[in-house]
């Protein structure tokens, strides 16, 4: 069980920290003016800023919050198989 | 891992992907789109303040560059229209911001008083209509820059641009009110009842700030623009028209154009708006969008509607929010918003919130939609 809490930790972490620098990338790109940089010379910078944040944003909106839910309820069914299985093969 | 424990974990995982999937939208979004809805003063500071920011910090009428003059010029156009149309709206609202937001509004409507920022009109006329409006000449795009000064009036009445802003109008409404067809030229040989829209809008913003009134003419102009402008079978308006009911009915300009005219014919916009959210509005996951095309119409993107996917434009699906609160359809504005928040990508940064998407323009636009007044 303590290994299902450490996994749904480190899945939280994770989670927590593609969130920050989704909302870091963001933020970034809200303060300038994609418009007027992609008229420009700053055509590069705006088109990776994009490629950058179009995958964040993705994973924080939709592949995240079922990763950790999902991830921690599998860990803690399989933790609960294994404490159901390791008193019986003691027994055996 | 046994394999029933790797199965379990996959179909966990799938589970949790599709309920998520359903539900993202709603959980993600629609807190702050019913604060949106509802006119929260801190939801609206947020954009405001970028806003403004953004058109005080902007050297000289234009914002954008790209060499491009009818491009450059018409956004700015829309960029200092917009602004005052936002902020104004949101002083509306809650008067104790308007010290908050004049100074913006000032510069926008400078901007706007500006005749460089027409250069690309004046090119097409000889002289842009802030300047000069001959007999036979339509010079339907100033609905834009004479609605945002009807705007900066209500909030500013002692305005400096109260005289231009008179002059226009007087001009536009001669013209508008004695059209055979209800249109008017945007530029020679060009009819877009869009554009007719906002000078109508601005008609009506200036008949409500100075006590003016031409009720009775705008309710004749009203038939007769549904007649040529409004497809009949789909209710979309036409957005661009090549004769009394000739020219291909689109969802960006039946949504700007419902807008628009919230300020002067609600029955009209409202109707505008039913159309749109019966025949034009599309979802997906809860994410909702308007097509650009209505029933029966296809074709390609472009400037007035940006980007089209799946059939749904970025305009349509924008400037649909400003209709649908407009006429206090919450259900369609949360839809749209959901979509406008993850496509936008709405982000706080610097103390305000904005759409990292959305640049000047978007920015400015989108708050003008999303604070859009219910008449």
């Amino acid at each position: 069980m303590r290994r299902a809490v450490g996994r749904a930790a480190l899945r939280l972490a994770v989670a927590v920290a593609v969130g920050l620098a989704h909302r870091a990338v963001g933020g970034w790109l809200a303060a300038l003016d994609p418009i007027a940089l992609a008229t420009g010379p700053g055509v590069v910078l705006v088109a990776g800023l994009a490629l950058v944040l179009a995958p964040l944003r993705v994973a924080v909106w939709f592949v995240l919050p079922p990763w950790v839910v999902a991830g921690a309820a599998a860990d803690w069914l399989d933790a609960r198989d294994r404490a159901r299985v390791g008193p019986g093969a003691r027994r055996g | 891992m046994t394999l029933s424990s790797r199965i379990r974990r996959l179909a966990l995982g799938a589970l949790a992907l599709l309920v998520h999937c359903t539900v993202a939208s709603r959980v993600l979004a629609d807190g702050a789109g019913r604060r949106w809805f509802d006119g929260d003063l801190r939801t609206q500071v947020a954009l405001a303040d970028d806003v403004a920011r953004r058109v005080l910090a902007n050297d000289g009428p234009v914002y954008y560059h790209t060499g491009i003059e009818r491009f450059d010029g018409q956004s700015a156009v829309a960029i200092d229209q917009m602004a005052l149309l936002g902020l104004g709206q949101v002083v509306t609202a809650h008067p104790e911001l308007r010290e908050r937001y004049l100074v913006a509004m000032r510069a926008a409507g400078d901007h706007l008083a500006d005749p460089h920022q027409l250069r690309y009109a004046a090119r097409r006329y000889g002289e842009s209509g802030l300047v000069r409006m001959d007999p036979g000449e339509g010079h339907a795009y100033l609905g834009y820059a004479a609605l945002g000064l009807g705007m900066l009036r209500r909030i500013d009445p002692d305005t400096p641009h109260a005289a231009l802003h008179d002059r226009i109008v007087a001009g536009l409404a001669a013209r508008m009110l004695h059209s055979d067809d209800g249109l008017l030229d945007t530029y020679p040989g060009e009819r877009w009842p869009p554009d007719v829209a906002a000078v109508a809008g601005a008609i009506g913003l200036h008949d409500a700030v100075t006590g003016t009134d031409r009720g009775d003419a705008l309710d004749r102009w009203a038939a007769r623009f549904e007649r040529c402008a409004v497809d009949p079978r789909t209710g979309f308006l036409r957005q661009r028209l090549h004769g009394c009911g000739q020219g291909v009915p689109r969802g960006s300009g039946t949504a700007v154009g419902a807008y628009f005219l919230s300020f002067v014919r609600p029955a009209l916009a409202a109707s505008l708006e039913r159309s749109l959210a019966e025949r034009g509005a599309r979802s997906f996951l809860g994410f909702g969008g308007l097509r650009e095309y209505a029933p029966g119409h296809a074709g390609w993107g472009d400037t007035n509607s940006g980007p089209v996917l799946a059939g749904v434009s970025v305009g349509a699906t924008g400037f649909g929010l400003g209709a649908a609160r407009a006429a206090g359809d919450r259900a369609l504005f949360l839809r749209l918003h959901r979509t406008t928040r993850l496509f936008g990508v709405s982000m706080p940064h610097d103390g305000v919130r904005s759409f990292a998407a959305g640049g000047a323009l978007g920015n400015a636009l989108l708050l003008a939609m999303l604070t859009a007044e219910t008449p």
